[in-house]
């Protein structure tokens, strides 16, 4: 049911005072200008996409009796969409946590799923490899219907079964059985050493090319000593294959202008054009040791992100944004940042007076402090997910509420708010940033949301 | 021309045994037989609290680790044949294995306090704290990493041990090698290990708050790394047989070959001076994280902690060379004993129970 439906009541209108205006049929884009944004202290871009003009939202799949999830299942707010219109769902059930997918036709009038669910993975059965699923850590699902995921096996530790321990990488190819790719203990590609039982971030796309970061140990030919030494890596994996991989950064790298060195690495995105993003926990060893010995966090400790190709040589990197940029104040970045269509880097920073702001590149499109589109004051903003054409979509928690907005980095529009009618119902409760993959190359959105009857469902936003 | 029979010298007939009848590799730290030291720092992570988030995070956790120490020590089995007279010894060996590593234990007791709130709603909250026996969690997971680098390196097990308050499971490492005193006059052993290991879901007490971050696609992830090394070579340096020693000695071709000196005192026939050149290296790093999905992730990883500072033995770990002597009964087909009289004073070690205060 879409939420213009002809069945509007007092909710529509409280949301029709709430927005200042709405477009028969759709919600019409309560916008912010580029004068706006320069309010906020940005720069507009000249060759900005143009925003899509309405959106419906129809609450697509329901938290309870959807075709083909268990009874007891209960959604959670990892919701994941492809450009092929397959619907990723993470859950539980019971004590077993599940992926589950969705097809979803949108070629009729009505977006809707074209057969019940289909079961992708669940925590206790086990793999072709004969491990025993016992918890899904990362998940990323490319155009093909590939998913790819770090996955933990076999928490019980025994002699016998040591050998099935550790958590692994894992790919679907294009909706074939799970095959390992990197296990706990797996010699490194391109180097001595072997990895570590520790598996960060991954992101797949087409082609199945795989960004991994992941922890390792490995000979430090710096120090000539004949002990390992643990490093933290990002590798790329061409193919999704152990063999052509290769490292393209790893800790100890100097963080330039910062005095700061790489110690690990955070949340990863990458572009079809293998441009990537990452980021990156670093600080400076002298000042986080002395720190450890004085028992206080260490002050030096900050977060960065980094980018650059996948192809580019090793070690070849940029400092995006945290005080890399000129004028421009150091912040924390705690979110994943993302890499739009057009190759920009999107982020979040947090700085210590309690701000933060959302930039796509050097643009500031959101920042707490001020005000959102529809007017109200902006308490804190999400992780934001990115569209086609460069556009960026994001979340703004307000003092009640919230407002799911789309930006090109020069105009910024709200297209869904908190009290909107969506279905029969009023949406209370939103969680868009929670993955990278939540639109999709037509600008449809996929995002778990909250009714104010207490219902729960994956919301699907489609431009019209 | 006299012959000097097969005669068995070492530590140990139990190729590997490096504590129990071991010798010191540093010995002014002593081997197992100086008993334990321990030492303990709290550690503090991370201790975030952004205020301005979707959600709200209050994250800490602290580490408090303790560390007692034996050894590190080598043992070192060989059997000694060959041809004396007034002028010259050479001698064969065969059926040699040596041994290094030392046992160390490990306790950290994490603290972990976590309020974490998103969409209007508490998705997990806990304040738990719980001394956690690394070793006991990663005994198994370090011998089967060894089992796979290594032919012969293995991780042993002891017993518990009660010293200075500290109660921890003690593990030992050590790299063993055969041969190689024969065939290439001296045998270089490298125990070593660091790898970095995910325990938070290894621990029962933390599954409801587990539970409840799985729920919402959310990890918590921490654990340590270990980082162990003690490289050590040990050379054939003299051998005494009856009234005469030969030293020093020179290898060429599979044998060894050195000019009469005059004796050392001696309570057995047959006696050999080895001569070792020890290294030694560990450190603790502890690590930690919270992500949910591909929303947030923060974390932090310390820098290695010098637990030979915090254990008060850095000044003690020099690299020699130092010197031990192991003599038999002509014939012998068990080890004799270690120390050779005079030579013995070479063995004693200094113990180590109190170490200094740990200073930064």
């Amino acid at each position: 049911m879409e939420h213009d439906d002809a069945g509007a009541d007092h909710s529509r209108r409280h949301f029709l005072k709430q927005v200042g205006g709405i477009a028969v049929g759709a919600i019409a884009l309560g916008a912010c200008s580029d004068e706006q944004n320069t309010n906020l202290g940005t720069a507009a871009t000249a060759t900005a996409s143009p925003l899509p003009s309405r959106y419906r939202f129809i609450p697509l799949i329901p938290g309870s009796g959807a075709p083909g999830l268990p009874g007891n299942f209960e959604l959670s707010p990892l919701v994941m969409l492809n450009n092929s219109g397959m619907l990723l769902l993470y859950g539980v059930t019971g004590e077993r946590y599940g992926l589950y997918a969705f097809d979803l036709d949108f070629g009729s009038e009505q977006p809707a799923p074209r057969e019940p669910a289909r079961t992708i993975l669940l925590t206790g059965t086990e793999l072709a490899d004969g491990r025993r699923i016992d918890s899904i850590d990362t998940v990323d699902l490319n155009d093909h219907g590939s998913i790819a995921l770090v996955l933990g096996t076999d928490g019980e530790i025994s002699t016998d079964r040591l050998a099935l321990m550790g958590p692994g990488v894992y790919l679907s190819r294009e909706r074939t059985a799970f095959e390992p790719l990197v296990r706990f203990g797996d010699p490194l590609p391109d180097s001595e050493g072997r990895f570590g039982g520790v598996f960060g971030d991954l992101t797949l796309h087409n082609e199945d090319n795989l960004l991994l970061s992941a922890m390792y140990a490995a000979r430090d030919q710096e120090r000539l000593t004949p002990a390992d030494t643990v490093f933290s890596g990002l590798f790329h994996l061409p193919s999704a294959r152990l063999d052509g991989a290769r490292g393209l950064v790893n800790s100890t790298t100097l963080l330039r202008g910062t005095k700061r060195s790489i110690s690990g690495f955070g949340l990863v995105d990458m572009a079809e054009s293998g441009e990537y993003a990452a980021q990156v926990f670093a600080s400076r060893p002298d000042e986080a040791l002395g720190a450890l010995m004085r028992n206080e966090a260490d002050p030096s400790a900050a977060s960065y992100v980094i980018g650059s190709s996948v192809r580019a040589a090793r070690g070849t990197i940029n400092l995006f944004g945290a005080g890399a940029v000129p004028n421009r104040p150091a912040g924390e970045v705690y979110f994943g940042p993302r890499v739009t269509s057009d190759g920009r880097r999107a982020m979040v920073e947090h700085y210590a007076d309690g701000q933060a702001v959302l930039y796509l590149g050097d643009v500031v499109v959101a920042r707490t402090g001020t005000t959102s589109p529809l007017g109200n004051p902006i308490r804190g903003l999400s992780a934001p997910v990115t569209g086609p054409d460069g556009l960026l979509f994001f979340l703004l928690t307000l003092e009640s509420g919230f407002e799911i907005c789309v930006t090109n980095g020069k105009d910024t529009a709200t297209i869904l708010a908190s009290g909107q009618q969506v279905g029969d119902r009023r949406i209370v409760t939103a969680t868009l940033g929670y993955h990278s993959d939540q639109a999709d190359r037509e600008a449809r959105l996929a995002f778990y949301a909250e009714f104010d009857d207490g219902s729960n469902a994956v919301v699907v936003g489609v431009p019209s | 021309m006299a012959q000097l029979k097969k005669t068995r010298l070492g530590t140990s007939d139990i190729p590997g045994d490096i504590c129990g009848q071991g010798l010191a590799l540093f010995p002014k730290i002593g081997t197992l037989r100086a008993g334990v030291s321990a030492g303990q720092k709290p550690v503090k992570l991370i201790d975030v609290n952004p205020s301005v988030w979707v959600a709200s995070l209050e994250f800490s956790f602290t580490n408090t680790v303790k560390t007692g120490i034996c050894g590190p020590g080598y043992g070192v089995r060989f059997d000694l044949e060959g041809e004396t007279d007034a002028t010259q010894g050479k001698f064969k060996v065969s059926d040699d294995s040596a041994a290094a590593g030392f046992f160390v234990g490990h306790a950290v007791e994490p603290k972990l306090k976590i309020n974490f709130r998103a969409f209007g709603k508490e998705l997990a909250k806990a304040s738990v704290g719980k001394e956690i026996d690394l070793i006991e969690l990663l005994i198994d997971i370090i011998r089967q990493l060894l089992a796979d680098s290594t032919d012969d390196g293995k991780v042993e097990k002891g017993e518990k041990t009660d010293q200075g308050g500290v109660k921890v499971g003690l593990w030992g490492m050590y790299d063993q090698g055969f041969g190689k005193l024969a065939s290439a006059g001296k045998m270089t052993v490298t125990p070593s290990y660091d790898f970095p290991v995910d325990i938070a879901s290894k621990l029962g007490w933390l599954g409801p708050l587990l539970k409840s971050l799985r729920k919402v696609g959310a990890k918590l992830t921490f654990g340590p790394g270990l980082s162990v090394m003690v490289p050590v070579t040990i050379r054939l340096n003299g051998v005494q047989h009856g009234e005469t020693r030969y030293a020093p000695l020179s290898f060429a071709n599979g044998e060894y070959t050195g000019q009469a000196q005059p004796p050392e005192p001696r309570t057995h026939a047959v006696s050999a001076q080895l001569v070792h050149e020890p290294g030694f290296d560990i450190g603790l790093y502890l690590f930690v994280s919270l992500k949910a999905g591909k929303w947030f992730k923060v974390g932090n990883q310390t820098p290695k902690l010098p637990l030979l500072q915090i254990m008060g033995i850095a000044k003690y770990v020099t690299a020699g060379p130092y010197y031990n002597c192991l003599q038999n009964d002509e014939g012998a087909q068990q080890v004799g004993t270690t120390g050779c009289g005079a030579a013995a004073a070479l063995d004693d070690i200094e113990v180590v129970l109190d170490p200094q205060p740990f200073e930064a």
